[in-house]
């Protein structure tokens, strides 16, 4: 019998009982039960990263002290284990100074968010190649560089995710400027694309309406408006 | 054949046994290993492009994730349960809750493979974006190491039926496996908290497109 017992070091106390065991997981799930609780509530964003925060690190040592008996064993046990540990929390906090201020709760409104410009890639559009691909709209929505940001769904080539998604502005377009229909507004957003930004995009959409032709703009328009 | 063909190291220099002192060694480096994958995350995801005009932490469902998370705090439970039977050599019951955490193991990762799954058909692939890559490193390794503690407790079922000297005699070998399986789960702790709580807590995640 207890055979393991029998094996301890003389400085090691004895195991706990199954019933701690069993109350240790009975906190841990009420713990974790919390933790999710405290997703949902309605209160400020950094009292519940702090609270979650706190509260994963006492289930942390609770497993570590309890189910791993780390509490109860020799300390050159815990010497070895948190030895890796520590560096590990000082390696996570400095890439973390290093790489992003902290700014682990929450998101990138706008700029955050939006990859920076140098990564923008605009498939370059040639006037002088005079719509090879086809002068239908979704042809000239891919060849004079749209799609290179822009997503329609179903449209190969249309993949872009720099800028909002087109899929639907047909239905959507009017109701962004008061004042302006549907079409004036695809008209400006293409001619003067910094006349109004897309909450959580950043200005960075280039001058295309000099690419194509009066006649393709006309075409490209009127495809994005049959977005539904 | 005798009972106790594999008695513990009695003659260490530290008095200890140098197999559970290397585990401890090997889990200590195991937090620097996960330590750095949750950083590239935390460090990452907020700089990643949208998807379907939405933050990439709108894609974590946690609800579903608080569920798997359930899970594998069980089967720690039943690991505990089946390493105390090992010390009481109670083999009908070291069986019963090594098997019970195996299946558990099995029962989160399918949890995840359901997830990933969910993911890649939403558009979420490790290419898609900076929030994709380190996500599915950092969760894809984890699995891996549920993967391999679940084959580590099958295989001690195994034994147990051909060779059950080597536990009863010796439960330090249900015990090291128990420490492995433990550590699996407190990455897990921090997993759950760092990328899907605090990952997805405030997000708008409505449709704010135009």
């Amino acid at each position: 019998m207890d055979a393991m017992q029998h094996d301890r070091h003389p400085e090691e106390k004895p195991l706990p009982r199954v019933s701690v065991y069993i109350l240790v997981g009975f906190i841990l799930t009420v713990v974790t039960a919390i933790e999710v609780w405290a997703f949902y509530w309605p209160i400020p964003v950094w009292v519940i990263v702090t609270s979650l925060i706190v509260l994963s690190l006492m289930k942390f040592w609770m497993v570590v002290a309890f189910f791993m008996h780390l509490r109860y064993d020799h300390k050159l046990f815990s010497t070895f284990f948190t030895g890796g540990l520590v560096l590990a929390i000082g390696v996570v906090l400095g890439l973390i100074t290093l790489f992003d201020n902290f700014d682990i709760g929450n998101p990138p409104p706008a700029s955050a968010a939006t990859p920076p410009p140098e990564v923008v890639v605009v498939p370059a559009p040639t006037q002088e190649g005079a719509a090879p691909a086809g002068t239908d709209g979704p042809s000239i929505f891919v060849s004079r560089g749209c799609g290179g940001c822009h997503v329609v769904e179903g449209l190969a080539g249309a993949v872009g995710v720099i800028g909002p998604e087109m899929t639907g502005i047909g239905s959507r377009a009017g109701t962004r400027v008061a004042g302006l229909s549907d079409e004036d507004y695809i008209r400006q957003s293409v001619e003067m694309p910094e006349a109004f930004i897309v909450e959580g995009y950043d200005n960075v959409m280039q001058p295309l309406r000099g690419m194509m032709t009066d006649e393709e703009f006309d075409i490209l328009v009127e495809y994005l408006l049959t977005l539904q | 054949m005798a009972a106790n063909t594999h008695p513990p190291e009695h003659h260490t220099s530290t008095g200890l046994n140098h197999r559970k002192l290397l585990m401890w060694t090997f889990l200590g480096s195991e937090c620097l290993f996960f330590g750095t994958l949750i950083a590239n995350h935390m460090i990452n995801r907020n700089k990643a492009a949208f998807i379907h005009d939405l933050p990439p932490s709108c894609i974590l469902d946690i609800p579903i994730t608080s569920v798997s998370t359930f899970v594998l705090l069980m089967s720690s439970v039943a690991m505990v349960l089946g390493v105390a039977a090992a010390e009481r050599a109670d083999v009908k019951q070291m069986r019963i809750w090594i098997l019970a955490t195996a299946v558990l193991g099995i029962i989160f990762l399918l949890f995840q493979v359901y997830e990933f799954q969910a993911f890649v058909n939403e558009g979420l692939t490790i290419g898609t974006n900076l929030f994709g890559s380190t996500f599915f490193i950092l969760t894809g390794f984890h699995g891996a190491h549920v993967t391999l503690g679940v084959i580590w407790l099958l295989s001690l079922l195994v034994t147990s039926y051909k060779r059950n000297d080597l536990l009863v005699g010796n439960p330090l070998n249900v015990d090291i496996a128990g420490l492995y399986w433990h550590f699996v789960d407190i990455v897990w702790i921090v997993i759950f908290t760092v990328v899907y709580l605090v990952g997805a807590i405030g997000l708008t995640c409505t449709e704010v497109g135009l």
